[in-house]
């Protein structure tokens, strides 16, 4: 029932129920969503300001909300002692490529899979979701052979391959849900007059779509940007190391330096929080146009 | 989301499955045993030149420098060598080397934990160094009980280039205030201590039951029982002595109530921290953690170190080498120069100073850094005494998912000491 | 309207039309889908059937003397007498089903309260998401540090309103050591849940609200009725994944107790990890890992035709 059926039904646009009861649940409302916000912020918070913090107060004041003093020395130390700049430069490029390579074929399988009704659709969509079952510990080793036999140890293309594997699932999920709520008969007529099935994809289905490649791509680049144990596994220098493994590398044998840890930590949270401050807003408020119908 | 996957669907991809199983069916060979080098491994000429790979686990601040001043030593006394390492997380370090010894692809050279060493070589992931080592002039100069654990059937496997001699750091200053007027030298006396020192909010010792806490235990019951395996590597381990072991070491948490409450899970991080805080007096370790110490605690005052307690039938401490190997015989002989640069005491010496790491050269126990600085007279005196432990195949497991495991459940109440030493007897007899 | 526009036009465009309209040929989709076919299978198949060949062997890496032999069903039935087994299975399930299920109350209710007009309401919407962009290896070394019986910030601010978690701390105690690791993971994964399901209450439209309300359906006829139904899709895609996830992935339970203490946190992927990279059983190793994925894949089945058959 749309607002104007409303209208006429009743004569009346707003809902019964009294002012002062809604506004009571907003307040009540706002009090939660302060509560989840001091939830989900605290602890970053608390490792940000550890991350300001001498290592000799954190180590003797652990838990004192007063600190001995404000350093830098940490982040200092962080990024020259450790090649961190080049970690996250590594980890930006092979994000990156992770993220159009996996898009890219998860949009056209998943466009394939929305528009076409054919025998075996079912197994093939299975097949997918099958990819992320299969544990870790199986694919280490057949992996790490792959990609030596194919001479690319120790690079970004490496992980960006192996990244788009796991990824690539979700994502083809997702997509199909946004491609199946937007109505085949727009692509038909373009196809009509003239145009190809490729064509009719870009030019009039895409466009549509947009929040959801933008949803997608967030979250294969969150996966491939936080990955540890397969960067451990196919890096071996700065040529391709990733920062979780620089985190790790932080951690001595007998050290274990909190501060770094939390200043490493701080650094490499920092572009994915930009990241989706630009594309959140406008993937949020696009996600409601595009739905997730089935 | 409808979904049908009809039958037909269904059928065909199981069958495809089960094709290709039958097709497959070899599981993958075992890693080629590395052929044998030449005649003789010596050391590669002073002005050879080529590129040498190498695998280790130092990773932290301290042994990142420690590392630098030995790779610079390397360097000038090799220049036209190029040492290309990679370091890997210690957890991780297995992983790896399991992985590429199964993929033939190991780099030249390689970190080698005694510890280890029997399960690179059960990979045939290790070329043994007999015929480098009897032509090195250095050889000399290393104690042949360091060398017995990186032996294996008449083959040696790696050469040490610094070692672990295992104390226990204790507050002086507590001591001290009790009256004492030196550490505890045997187990009874520690227990002791430990009591005495526990009143208030601190206690006696740090205990360690959370990870690495297995091999700590595994010291105690060698301490009761002798040797875990005799000459010929048959098991020697006895029940009662597993028993007593594992009581007197629990009842410092069970029974003195020495130990704080959280022993059950501290790990290093925790047992250091209390330590360093002043939670707790005496702390089990050894010569590898002493910067850490001696960063926050002031050496004499606060903190002093002393061998490891003894028990009536052995001493509860060890020594533990760590030393290069060569994992690919096809650049041996560059490779070899890099294990006997870093075997030999310089090189060992300038590596104590940045991380307090002992040397295992003879000689570079003797320097005067180390010789004449007393927090050290701990470690001379562990060395004369203390012994390499017998590493057997399956030793990590047995330590990390028995004993430990066992450990953790009888200080938490989960089991009893009868079935705990019987399963971490009859774990330990599985592997042989 | 195609079949109007059928007769009206000559045999041959129509044939055409025919063809573009009815799906009949779809060589077109295969050639889309073939590519990422190939890399999946390509990754994923091979080393699914070298794992099923490994667990149908003996294979212990370090132990050279016992060869490669084939040994049929030994190591499943090994799976059976292992006690550890059973304990890691018993806490997989908890691990997956408590923890979707809570993940899903969390992010639903943050949904829920992101979904209102408020200026700024995106920072909200931002703060609310962090979680989420931290790495496992961050969140995990960070709570660690924030709930150490001794010198933890959160055993202190919990203390001073009365809850006590020092003394064994709760990753010590073989009681809470698992729920302890749960709301870690909680803490870090009900954003996950949050946006898509944020994303599904955008999608209906406001009116909808005023109309069932003015029908006299009170807020949980409204929710049972109306969001429901809409939410339905999203619910069913995220919870799979999620679960899906949990079953699969041993990092944070790895980075956070190992196992420990004892054996009351061991699940079933961790326990595979550690056979293979620590005992060097990679024969066993498989067989757990095969067995892991066949009950996942089950339980994947079963909860797709679950969901078809309700839609029906």
């Amino acid at each position: 029932m749309s607002s104007t059926t409303a209208l006429i039904v009743t004569g009346r646009k707003h809902a019964r129920r009294p002012a002062g009861y809604r506004r009571s649940i907003g307040v009540l409302g706002d009090i939660a969503l302060g509560a989840l916000m001091v939830v989900a912020l605290f602890p970053i918070l608390w490792f940000t300001y550890t991350s300001f913090r001498h290592e000799s107060d954190i180590i003797s004041n652990p838990t004192s909300f007063i600190p001995a003093g404000f350093t830098m020395e940490n982040f200092v130390a962080t990024w020259n002692d450790t090649g961190f700049p080049k970690l996250l430069w590594n980890s930006l490029i092979t994000s990156g490529l992770t993220v159009i390579v996996s898009l890219t074929f998860a949009t056209f399988a998943a466009y394939a899979l929305s528009r076409a009704k054919f025998r075996g659709r079912g197994v093939v969509q299975i097949t997918y979701l099958a990819v992320r079952i299969v544990p870790g510990t199986l694919l280490m080793f057949p992996l790490y052979m792959l990609i030596q036999q194919a001479g690319i140890l120790d690079t970004h293309v490496a992980l960006a391959i192996t990244y788009t594997t796991f990824t690539l699932p979700a994502a083809v999920w997702f997509m199909k849900g946004f491609f199946d709520a937007i109505p085949p008969d727009l692509e038909n007529a373009a196809r009509v007059d003239g145009c190809t099935r490729l064509g009719a994809m870009f030019r009039i289905v895409l466009p549509l779509v947009r929040p959801g490649l933008a949803a997608s791509g967030i979250l294969i680049a969150i996966e491939a940007w936080n990955d540890i144990l397969f960067a451990l596994l196919l890096t071996s220098s700065d040529a391709s190391r990733t920062w979780p493994v620089g985190l790790r590398l932080l951690i001595g044998e007998f050290q274990l330096p909190w501060g770094q840890l939390a200043a490493a930590t701080v650094l490499s949270i920092l572009p994915v929080v930009i990241a989706f401050a630009i594309a959140g807003r406008a993937m949020i408020s696009g996600l409601t146009a595009g739905g997730l119908k089935d | 989301m409808a979904m049908s996957i009809d039958r037909r669907g269904f059928l065909g991809l199981a069958g495809i499955a089960g094709a290709s199983l039958f097709l497959a069916g070899c599981v993958g060979q075992a890693a080629p045993a590395p052929s044998a080098p030449g005649a003789s491994l010596g050391p590669a000429a002073a002005d050879a030149t080529g590129n040498i790979s190498y695998w280790n686990h130092f990773t932290g601040e301290d042994e990142r420098r420690g590392f630098e001043a030995v790779t610079k030593g390397f360097a000038e006394a090799y220049p036209g060598l190029k040492l290309k390492e990679e370091s890997i997380p210690n957890a991780d370090f297995m992983t790896k080397f399991t992985t590429a010894a199964q993929a033939g692809s190991l780099p030249d050279s390689v970190m080698v934990h005694a510890n280890r060493v029997q399960d690179m070589v059960g990979m045939n992931g290790l070329v043994d160094l007999s015929s480098a080592m009897d032509s090195w002039s250095g050889a000399s100069d290393i104690e042949e009980k360091l060398l017995t654990p990186f032996r294996r059937d008449g083959a040696l496997y790696a050469i040490p280039c610094t070692m672990f001699v295992d104390w226990f750091y204790y507050r002086a200053d507590w001591l001290e205030e009790l009256g004492y007027s030196e550490p505890p030298k045997t187990w009874q006396e520690f227990r002791e201590v430990a009591k005495a020192m526990t009143s208030g909010d601190r206690y006696g010792v740090a205990l360690r039951g959370g990870a690495g806490g297995g091999e700590p235990v595994i010291k105690m019951i060698r301490g009761y029982n002798g040797p875990l395996t005799d000459a010929d590597g048959a098991p020697t381990l006895d029940l009662e002595a597993t028993k007593t072991a594992l009581d007197e070491y629990s009842a410092l948490y069970l029974v003195d109530k020495s130990a704080p409450p959280s022993a059950p899970a501290d790990g290093y991080n925790q047992i250091f921290q209390s330590f360093l805080n002043g939670q707790t007096g005496m702390l089990m370790h050894h010569t590898g953690s002493l910067k850490s110490v001696t960063d926050v605690l002031k050496t004499g005052e606060q903190v002093l170190t002393a061998p490891m307690p003894t028990t009536p039938v052995d001493t509860t401490g060890w020594l533990q080498p760590m030393g290069n190997g060569i994992a690919s015989p096809d650049n041996a002989s560059s490779a070899v120069s890099w294990v006997e640069y870093w075997g030999s005491s310089d090189p060992q010496v300038e590596l104590f100073s940045a991380t307090g790491y002992f040397p295992s050269a003879t000689s570079g126990q003797q320097s005067p850094t180390i010789a004449e600085d007393p927090i050290m007279s701990a470690a001379n005196e562990q060395v004369k005494v203390g012994v390499t432990p017998e590493y057997f195949n399956g030793m990590t497991a047995w330590q990390d998912n028995s004993v430990l495991v066992q450990f953790q459940s009888l200080l938490v109440g989960e089991t009893t000491l009868d079935q705990a030493a019987q399963a971490i007897v009859d774990d330990f007899n599985k592997n042989f | 309207m195609n079949d109007v526009v059928m007769t009206a036009t000559s045999p041959p465009l129509s044939r055409l039309k025919r063809r573009l309209t009815s799906n009949g040929s779809n060589a077109w989709a295969w050639f889309l889908l073939i590519p990422s076919l190939l890399l999946v299978a390509g990754i994923i198949v091979y080393p699914l059937i070298m794992g099923v060949s490994l667990s149908l062997h003996t294979v212990v890496l370090n132990r050279p003397d016992l060869g490669r032999p084939f040994v049929g069903l030994d190591n499943y039935i090994a799976m059976f007498r292992d006690p550890v087994m059973g304990t890691a299975l018993r806490n997989t399930v908890v691990y997956v089903v408590v923890g979707v299920v809570l993940q899903f109350i969390v992010g639903l209710i943050a949904a829920a309260l992101l979904n209102r007009k408020r200026r700024h309401i995106w920072v909200a919407r931002t703060v609310v998401m962090l979680p989420w962009f931290l790495p496992p290896i961050a969140a995990a070394y960070m709570f660690a540090f924030m709930i150490d019986p001794r010198y933890g910030v959160l055993t202190k601010l919990l203390g001073a309103i009365g809850i006590d978690i020092g003394g064994q701390g709760i990753l010590a105690d073989p009681q809470l050591a698992l729920w302890g690791a749960m709301a870690v993971e909680l803490w870090r994964s009900y954003p996950f849940f949050a946006l898509f399901l944020l994303a599904g209450l955008q999608g209906i439209p406001g009116d909808l609200a005023e109309a069932s309300s003015l029908d006299g359906a009170n807020g949980w006829q409204h929710f049972r009725f109306i969001v429901w139904p809409l939410l339905r899709p999203i619910v069913f895609i995220s919870t799979i994944l999620e679960a899906i996830r949990l079953a699969a992935s041993p990092v944070m339970i790895l980075l956070l107790t190992n196992g420990g203490p004892g054996d009351s946190t061991q699940v079933l992927s961790l326990y595979a990890f550690q056979q293979a990279y620590q005992r060097f059983d990679f024969g066993y190793a498989s067989a757990i890992s095969v067995a892991l994925l066949v009950m996942v894949v089950g339980f994947a089945i079963v909860y797709v035709r679950a969901n078809s058959a309700r839609e029906k």
